[in-house]
């Protein structure tokens, strides 16, 4: 008896075994095509559409667009062809010019785009700083002008209430 | 018939507006009271005469006169009513009178309002002539919508040609909101010729005070609050039709409506500084005039064709008279603000480098940092090609990159200003007001973190949020317990009171709230899932929390369309949701696509669907779905931005502001004196 049953899970072992490896690679296919899928969503993201629509290659919607179905495709063909992303992307490159990409790249002149901004936010801040620091100074030497504000603590908070009273809040 | 009388009122109003600009110049130069009278009352006529043009125009619309080269080209017999109406700015010249007719009308109030003698009105009302003689200009004999079609006979002679039906209006702009959408806009580009008339007016004339500040704060603000909302419509627009999932592309046309909105903003907080403390004259003038030209450029990068864009006109001769325009302008403000400097020299000084003027001056300078990014980005693929020869792109990720850090810091700066106190702040003050909203700014970010939030952009986003609300609910919670240990009225009354009390103030930090809302369903973005799969009739589509089945498919058609439909249930675990309907389009007149977007909205996220087409090997559809979290939340958001604008610009109880803290200052000095001191 227990040798029948240990029979039988021996069969359905075997059974099962084999029908993994019918399987198997059926799941790896389904599972490299959603990769392959996710790949070149991920460098397609990267992408413009050049028809105009200024949109990320991959989100064009434009009805026969003319320019992102090919280019999808020769993108496709660049992931199966290439491991690495980078090298798909030089190959959009090559076919389309660096207009495809959707952010210039950061080497050259076009590494100005990425810092200009930047630099300009730090010079202005910069500005800022040396007119604070001018002004500042110039009020330091500057007369005072009417009574020198106290700095007994009752009358300040006196004013403090005639100030929220009037403004119906702190100032 | 309707034509000619369209046509006769633009030359009238051409002539008339001529008019005044001439002899509103003359009159100033010579003191001339009675010329300068005549000049106003020409001004005011300019609005009922465009307004004939403009009647005319949406009569041959509406009674589908095609032998009209611009209803031609922008109508059809079935293109429904609404849609016929808003069919008279969806081109280049029918949005050009409108935007002249825009202008006219704001010059007919700005001159009806203020009638007060002096210079100062009756140049701003000068300077807004001029602005719109160019339009005028432009309407009469560059891009007259008053063409009549016609064809070359065989003899060589040419005739009028009437088309049997028009070509139809753009499929995308046959949706509701844009029969809103250009008109909010232009309302806030134009409006900001307003300000800026003023603003060169006072400088030509050296108008004492801060009267010009005071006359245009109301028209900025009316102009912003337009932008606003054309701006939200725009964005809802795009969400809604284009099928993409976003709101925001950063397209060129996009970004030249952002522009001006930045540093209007900025205006608007510097201004503040000018009324109560006389200071940044130089930098307010400036930014009126910086915020004008971009409204001008806008319409340039628009018209031009010098960048590529869904939205921009075809390219067209147009583009160098809005570049001669633009320069011709910049080069007055830059004459007049050379000869006029001493004018705009500042009444007082900074006294301490934590106070509120400082913060303005950081949240002025972050406002300005943005939109040179975004001008710099719009501009970048020019420049690059015109240096090295070679094109090329700056899409959405360039735009984010850049500008998500400066608008993080721009929501910290929202938060922090209005919790400095003018001239002077103490550390003490600063430790009682900040330490709630940091505390819980930070414990916000933390429990997001916790719950599995790794996004950094996001969880700065939504910590910040929290501490701006909490500021701006603190500013209410303080000003209304006064009122209430004042008047013993409830906390309702108490609110409402404040507000009255101070509207531009309260209205500010509603506005300020609204910001933080939308910050929120901007973070959202960051968690956007989205899926596209072929389905065939009963088959699933499983994305985050929903299943979408497709139910039927039916073709069909409308007199101005023919379509195919997707009939889609929508569920959420055993819960039925909705039932979806997206379609493609044909539309017949013009002959082209369009795929209706369906979305279901919700408080925590939108499921977005979209007819991504058929595959032409199976004939099944293509359907993708996108999962944008808190969509929802920067529509609300808008609307607060809106509410609180109508707050700010709804008269207050008390004085301005400004008023009340000179007695207030006056009344320290009084009991210092009363002391001994």
């Amino acid at each position: 008896m227990r040798r029948a049953i240990e029979g039988h899970r021996g069969r359905w072992i075997g059974l099962l075994f084999l029908g993994a490896l019918v399987i198997a690679p059926h799941l790896v296919r389904a599972q490299s095509a959603q990769m392959f899928e996710e790949r070149v969503k991920r460098i397609g993201k990267k992408l413009l559409c050049l028809c105009g629509c200024n949109q990320i290659l991959v989100e064009c919607n434009h009805r026969n667009c003319p320019f992102s179905g090919p280019a999808i495709e020769t993108l496709r063909q660049a992931v199966r062809r290439y491991e690495s992303d980078d090298l798909a992307i030089q190959a959009m490159i090559q076919q389309y010019g660096t207009a495809v990409l959707a952010a210039p790249p950061a080497q050259g002149f076009n590494l100005a785009a990425w810092l200009t901004p930047f630099a300009a936010a730090a010079g202005g801040l910069v500005l800022i700083a040396l007119v604070l620091r001018r002004w500042s100074r110039r009020h330091a030497m500057a007369p005072v002008e009417g009574a020198p504000i106290l700095e007994d603590p009752a009358w300040r908070e006196r004013v403090r209430r005639e100030i929220e009273k009037e403004l119906g809040g702190p100032s | 018939m309707m034509d000619s009388l369209g046509s006769f009122a633009v030359l009238l109003a051409l002539t008339t507006c001529a008019y005044a600009f001439l002899a509103g110049i003359v009159a100033h130069l010579k003191k001339h009271p009675v010329l300068r009278a005549t000049a106003r009352r020409a001004g005011v006529v300019i609005f009922p005469t465009l307004s004939v043009a403009m009647a005319c125009l949406w009569g041959l619309f509406l009674t589908d006169e095609f032998s009209i080269a611009y209803v031609a080209n922008h109508s059809n017999r079935d293109l429904p009513f609404l849609y016929k109406f808003a069919a008279l700015w969806s081109g280049q010249e029918g949005s050009l009178l409108f935007w002249s007719w825009i202008l006219s009308g704001y010059i007919f109030f700005v001159l009806l309002k203020h009638r007060e003698e002096g210079e100062l009105r009756p140049l701003a009302g000068v300077i807004l002539a001029g602005i719109q003689l160019f339009f005028l200009i432009l309407n009469a004999f560059v891009v007259s919508p008053f063409r009549v079609l016609a064809e070359i006979a065989s003899d060589g002679t040419t005739r009028p040609f009437v088309p049997a039906d028009g070509r139809g209006l753009n499929p995308l702009l046959q949706y509701p909101e844009m029969v809103l959408h250009p008109p909010t806009l232009y309302l806030g580009y134009v409006g900001f010729s307003v300000p800026f008339a003023f603003a060169l007016a006072a400088l030509i004339t050296r108008s004492p005070g801060e009267r010009w500040i005071h006359v245009t704060r109301r028209w900025t603000m009316i102009a912003w609050g337009f932008l606003t909302l054309g701006i939200l419509m725009g964005a809802h627009w795009a969400y809604a039709v284009l099928g993409w999932g976003g709101y925001w592309g950063w397209d060129p046309v996009e970004n030249a409506s952002f522009m001006p909105w930045l540093t209007g903003t900025a205006f608007l907080h510097s201004v503040m500084m000018q009324e109560r403390r006389g200071m940044l004259k130089v930098w307010n003038v400036w930014l009126v005039f910086i915020t004008f030209l971009l409204c001008v450029f806008g319409t340039f990068l628009t018209r031009s064709g010098v960048v590529s864009s869904v939205h921009a006109f075809a390219q067209s001769p147009i583009g160098h008279w809005f570049s001669g325009f633009l320069l011709l302008v910049f080069a007055v403000c830059l004459f007049f603000f050379s000869r006029r400097r001493d004018y705009l020299r500042s009444e007082h000084r900074l006294e301490a480098v934590l106070s509120r003027e400082s913060s303005f001056l950081f949240n002025n300078l972050v406002l300005l940092a943005a939109c040179f990014a975004v001008l710099w980005g719009t501009l970048f693929p020019v420049i690059s090609e015109a240096v090295t020869g070679s094109k090329v792109s700056v899409g959405p990720p360039f735009f984010n990159r850049v500008n998500i850090p400066i608008f993080l810091l721009l929501l910290l700066l929202t938060g922090v200003g209005p919790l400095l106190a003018w001239r002077r702040t103490s550390w003490e003050s600063l430790k009682r007001n900040f330490t709630y909203p940091t505390l819980i700014g930070a414990a916000t970010g933390a429990l997001l973190f916790v719950f599995g939030v790794r996004d950094p952009y996001a969880l700065l986003a939504f910590g910040l949020s929290a501490f701006v609300t909490v500021t701006i609910v603190s500013e209410f919670y303080r000003g209304a317990r006064v009122i209430r240990s004042q008047t013993g009225r409830t906390w309702a009354h108490a609110l409402l009171e404040l507000v009255l009390r101070n509207t531009r103030r309260y209205g500010g930090y509603v506005v300020h709230f609204g910001i933080v809302v939308m910050a929120i369903g901007i973070a959202g973005s960051a968690f956007e899932k989205e899926r596209e799969m072929e389905m065939t009739v009963g088959s699933t589509m499983e994305l985050g929390r929903y299943a979408v089945t497709l139910k039927d498919r039916a073709r069909g058609e409308t007199p101005n369309y023919i379509y195919e439909r997707l009939t889609l249930e929508v569920r959420r675990g055993d819960e039925r949701l909705t039932t979806l309907e997206p379609e493609r389009r044909l539309y017949t007149a013009s002959e082209q696509p369009l795929t209706k977007v369906t979305i279901h909205s919700g408080w925590r996220e939108d499921l977005y669907i979209y007819f991504a087409g058929v595959n032409s090997e199976t004939g099944m559809p293509i359907i993708h779905a996108y999962v944008n979290p808190l969509v929802r939340w920067l529509w609300i958001g808008g609307g607060i931005v809106l509410l609180g604008t109508l707050v700010a610009l709804y008269p207050g109880r008390r004085p301005m502001k400004v008023a009340v803290s000179e007695r207030a200052r006056a009344r320290e000095r009084e009991v210092a004196y009363a002391k001994g001191d």
